[in-house]
């Protein structure tokens, strides 16, 4: 079972590329869990289905550009750049999906700097 | 198809890709050789075969047991046969009591390739999806409609954030966003102390996108005497300026007035467009068909399909922050045109077609919005909000 805390890799992460690299939230830590897709900057729900698909991909993109190139992160076994991406995206367009839940896919695919 | 002449089929199939003994073709014959012992009489034989021939579950099992042996003879030439679900069953219409055997399928394949180079990512995708149903007596098929959709995706991404390759930044990087994850004031001094460091050492650039989607559709009846093809090219163009400092950033005007709502909230300690919420701008060319559309029938005739472009962009940014209630602004525009359109239709301007819409929504529900405009009576499931003011809770 996947926990959000701030010692969890994939956890703060993403919470701090969300928050202070990708204006996606601006709450600390503790209160970014529980808040939804359509909580987040990106989520436009009067965009078309295609549209919001593409800003979708956008944000999963630079996510992934972070984590890889600017973290330290590689992708785990039998996952790669689309994957990860295509993974991330799934959740990014579900307006009831929680940034934890997010995180949760972001842990399955990725292995962080000095995570054991 | 007879089913006789599938069945026929499907064993020289399968006995020449596997071997006999990997089909239970011979539990068939075993089968009908036990019947003939009981019954003596052929006719009642036949009887007894024809149920069996007739049971869908039959050939369920006998497809099973072909994709079992496809995966342990040679897994990747027959790897496809995963993404083919193949279903047998009985058609039976309402009319009267006779069935006719016959199968549904749903075929999902897709395939992905990305290069990587340099800043620069290109990715491919590849997607095939077919579903119908097939009777072997056409009369019986009540959901006669085959659907063959192939997509093809590319998109190009390019910066975004500075490569670093140093094992000891990624450390340190990683220190920082620990202990910034256990700061409560995010606009404390000791977190705005920790943000500065990590700005030394991660630097964001400026992201450009560009998607191309073409999707070809086929729809026909099982036998192909009714067919339309439904092509379309949707092009995405967007651009992400993710430093603040960058002048893109600087230049994205229509955040100006919810920055300056930001500053004097609190949300930014200073004057901050942001260049994440810069738009996305996308064309979609379709080839559109009619269905239902009793409007254009009656001023045009017919509902003939047509072509038509479409451009459409959003916006979305945040204002201020009350409590724990985010407070967004949100718009979208959208613009419709249509190519060659009958004189009927341009006489009464729906021919190009606009529809804009502005929302006030906070992150408990509660919205305002205003709508101006129309969308075409064929896209109105993605109407959201409707002309007016509207205040809901969900």
């Amino acid at each position: 079972m996947f926990e959000w805390n701030s010692d969890n890799k994939a956890s703060n992460s993403l919470w701090f590329a969300f928050c202070h690299q990708m204006d996606q939230l601006n709450t600390n830590f503790d209160d970014s869990s529980d808040l939804k897709m359509n909580d987040l900057t990106f989520y436009n729900p009067l965009l078309s289905s295609t549209e919001l698909n593409a800003t979708a991909s956008i944000i999963a993109v630079q996510l992934d550009n972070i984590f890889i190139n600017s973290n330290g992160a590689f992708y785990e076994n039998n996952v790669n750049k689309i994957k990860a991406i295509s993974d991330m995206v799934a959740v990014l367009v579900d307006s009831n999906k929680t940034v934890k839940e997010l995180a949760a896919v972001i842990d399955n695919d990725y292995k962080f700097w000095h995570e054991v | 198809m007879k089913k006789y002449q599938f069945v026929l089929i499907w064993f020289f199939i399968s006995v020449s890709m596997f071997g006999q003994d990997a089909i239970s073709g011979s539990n068939l014959n075993n089968l009908i050789n036990k019947t003939k012992t009981v019954f003596q009489d052929d006719v009642q034989v036949e009887a007894v075969v024809n149920g069996i021939i007739d049971n869908p579950d039959l050939y369920n099992n006998l497809w099973e047991q072909f994709i079992k042996q496809a995966s342990l003879n040679n897994g990747t030439t027959w790897k496809f046969l995963n993404d083919l679900n193949i279903k047998f069953k009985n058609f039976q219409n309402t009319e009267n009591s006779f069935t006719s055997l016959g199968f549904t399928y749903d075929f999902d394949f897709n395939y992905a390739k990305s290069i990587e180079s340099g800043h620069n990512s290109i990715s491919h995708s590849f997607g095939l999806t077919a579903k119908g149903n097939v009777a072997f007596n056409k009369k019986l098929n009540t959901s006669n409609l085959i659907e063959t959709n192939i997509n093809y995706d590319f998109t190009y991404y390019s910066g975004g954030v500075v490569e670093n390759s140093d094992t000891a930044i990624f450390t340190k990087l990683d220190v920082i966003r620990a202990k910034l994850a256990k700061i409560k004031d995010q606009h404390s001094k000791e977190a705005l102390s920790l943000l500065d460091e990590y700005g030394k050492f991660c630097i964001l650039s400026t992201q450009y996108y560009c998607g191309i989607s073409p999707k070809f559709g086929f729809e026909s009846n099982q036998d192909f005497t009714k067919k339309q093809f439904i092509p379309g090219v949707t092009i995405d163009l967007g651009v992400k300026a993710w430093n603040k400092k960058d002048l893109l950033a600087q230049l994205n005007i229509l955040d100006y007035p919810f920055a300056i709502l930001r500053l004097i909230t609190g949300i930014d300690d200073n004057f901050t467009p942001y260049g994440s919420t810069l738009p996305i701008a996308e064309f979609t060319f379709n080839y559109v068909i009619p269905t239902n559309d009793s409007t254009r029938k009656s001023l045009t005739g017919n509902i003939n399909p047509f072509p038509r472009i479409k451009f459409e962009t959003g916006f979305r940014t945040i204002i201020s922050r009350v409590e724990k209630e985010n407070i967004f602004f949100s718009t979208d525009f959208r613009y419709y045109y249509e190519i060659n359109a009958p004189q009927t239709i341009k006489d009464l301007k729906l021919n190009n077609q606009l529809y804009v819409v502005a929302a006030l929504q906070s992150t408990s529900g509660l919205y305002v919005s205003y709508a101006y405009g129309k969308l075409p009576f064929d896209a109105k499931n993605d109407e959201v909000y409707s002309i007016g003011f509207n205040c809901k809770l969900f």
